[in-house]
């Protein structure tokens, strides 16, 4: 019997206890179509309503053995209820929101209103969190870990603003570019709150958008709105930024989170443990299209153990998962993790 | 004083595209063409030039998206006061390509600078924009014709919508060339999904347009 559970697992590898074992969770979920099939729950009410929400996420590990599940996925959540229009198509039932028009012409506008939790689908989101925590606590007696997911600053300013305009303010005009961080970084703080009081343990910060910024723009400009959110919330907290990032990950270390979810081959795993191991707990990487969309079973485990082996400290996909990544090359990063914890926990 | 020799000028006109300096680089086009310098030498060894050292900076990661986009601007900015002055002759090959998103996906930023290079590198090239269906693709290559199809997408989860158009518009135009790339396209993917090209970033897409075209040399 491993000692712990895989909830005490995760949060005592984000605070950089050793557990003796390799921790069995996987915690960076998106739901692929196979989960779809045999839950009944599709897109796009998935992402809108709560009921089908947390049965997609019980199927992280119900279905993909994760011991672990997050929510939400979409990455237009914040952007829809800032005002930006979003476009869901009923006839695709793997289709993501698609963003479609900014929400401000100016980031001096950038502003949200005391209600903001009640719009698009954000109480669909904390819905869908209470139930799975019931259901968690029911069924697995709270032993399994929720990990609440929302947008980085940096990737939500590009949108509401547009992203070209908030990547040139970065160098142009950096007044704006942190006036439009300021104020997302309170709805980040807002919103990631909220998601815990309804039963989240772990947040997990999305900000792909900021892979596009050099270090010392990063190190300038985002890393003190990034240690903000960080004060902020008061949970064990998870950075995720996919692509190339040897060059921002260096200052996460300062960030005040717990754990960098890397994308690898963007980047090194060796080279992030000589810059922020024991820093950060690393988080990865098992890349999306190569072996879990494309691979076979045995090349998703053969990679898996690898990662094990070179460094990582939790297993993980690269990203989102492609929605027609097959359901056994899902199970297949479990499956590496049990057969690596084989004579390590017992 | 001696008068700047052409590769000096040349030279300045990259460094003004590397370093972002829209305002100088009005004025050192002006001067270029008062010097003599021919418009289309100014173009292709001056300004581009300058984008393809932004584009290394980049891929040292040395620059960031926001140092391209400003890199970006510059040549754009030079491009104007010097394309009025290509002579006729010089203009574009004679070579028709369309270049976009694909469906699902809103990136515009790598698909521009795509855009830029293969114009600059001599290519007309039709901007569908971003988000753009197979349907799209096959109504526009019905109107107005088309030679090379080129394709980006960022993200892993509209993969699907890269592979759904090469199939669906070779269906009806059989003849027509695929070059992909973007951030979650690799060189397997693309040979998967039967593109004839695919291209790491806007230099090499450029080298492959034209190999792929017969414009090698």
């Amino acid at each position: 019997m491993p000692l712990y559970t895989p909830k005490e697992e995760l949060l005592k590898t984000l605070r950089g206890e050793k557990i003796g074992y390799f921790p069995r969770c996987v915690p960076i979920f998106t739901p692929v179509v196979d989960m779809m099939k045999k839950t009944g729950a599709y897109f796009p009410a998935a992402n809108y309503v709560a009921e089908p929400m947390a049965k997609l996420a019980m199927a992280a590990h119900e279905l993909g053995k994760w011991n672990a599940t997050m929510i939400p996925w979409a990455s237009t959540v914040e952007m829809e209820a800032l005002g930006c229009e979003v476009l869901n198509r009923d006839d695709d039932i793997a289709g993501y929101p698609q963003f479609r028009k900014r929400a401000f012409t100016d980031a001096y506008d950038v502003s949200f209103g005391k209600d903001i939790l009640e719009k698009g689908s954000f109480q669909a989101v904390f819905g869908a969190t209470r139930i799975v925590r019931a259901r968690i606590e029911k069924a697995y007696n709270g032993e399994i870990p929720i990990i609440s997911m929302f947008q980085g600053p940096f990737t939500i300013a590009s949108y509401i603003i547009g992203v070209n305009e908030m990547y040139k303010h970065m160098i142009r005009d950096v007044k704006r570019a942190r006036a439009v961080l300021d104020v997302v970084s309170d709805l980040n703080i807002l919103y990631g709150n909220r998601m815990l009081e309804c039963g989240g343990d772990v947040i997990v910060m999305s900000d792909p958008a900021a892979e596009g910024l050099t270090g010392e723009r990063f190190a300038e400009i985002l890393l003190p709105v990034y240690q903000k959110i960080a004060r902020s919330i008061k949970a064990p907290k998870i950075i995720h930024i996919c692509g190339r990032t040897s060059k921002i990950s260096p200052h996460l270390a300062d960030s005040e989170f717990h754990g960098f979810s890397f994308d690898y081959p963007g980047v090194e795993v060796e080279d992030l443990q000589e810059k922020i191991g024991g820093k950060m707990a690393l988080i990865g990487s098992v890349p999306t299209v190569s072996h879990l969309l494309e691979g076979t079973r045995q090349e998703v485990i053969d990679i898996s153990l690898e990662m094990i082996k070179r460094g990582t400290d939790i297993l993980s996909p690269s990203c989102g998962l492609p929605q027609y990544t097959p359901l056994e090359n899902v199970q297949a990063i479990a499956d590496a993790i049990g057969q690596w914890n084989v004579g390590r926990v017992d | 004083m001696e008068a700047p020799n052409r590769e000096d000028i040349l030279r300045r006109l990259a460094d003004l595209v590397v370093r972002f300096d829209e305002e100088s680089i009005v004025i050192a086009c002006e001067e270029a063409l008062e010097r003599g310098i021919d418009a289309n030498d100014a173009i292709l060894n001056g300004l581009a030039c300058g984008m393809r050292e932004a584009g290394e900076l980049y891929d040292s990661q040395e620059y960031g998206i926001p140092e391209v986009l400003l890199c970006a601007d510059a040549l754009n900015r030079g491009m104007d006061i010097l394309k009025p002055h290509v002579r006729g002759e010089q203009q574009s090959m004679n070579y028709n390509m369309l270049i976009a998103t694909v469906e699902g996906d809103i990136h515009s930023i790598g698909k521009n600078i795509v855009k830029l290079m293969l114009e600059v590198g001599g290519f007309e090239v039709r901007d569908l924009g971003e988000d753009v269906t197979p349907l799209q693709f096959v109504q526009e290559l019905h109107q107005n014709g088309g030679d090379m199809v080129a394709l980006s997408t960022m993200m892993t989860t509209t993969l699907g919508s890269m592979k759904v158009t090469i199939d669906e518009v070779r269906r009806e135009f059989p003849k027509v060339l695929f070059l992909v790339g973007g951030a979650s396209v690799t060189d397997d993917t693309a040979r998967k999904f039967g593109a004839h090209g695919f291209a790491e970033n806007a230099t090499e897409a450029v080298v492959v347009a034209k190999k792929l075209s017969g414009h090698e040399g």
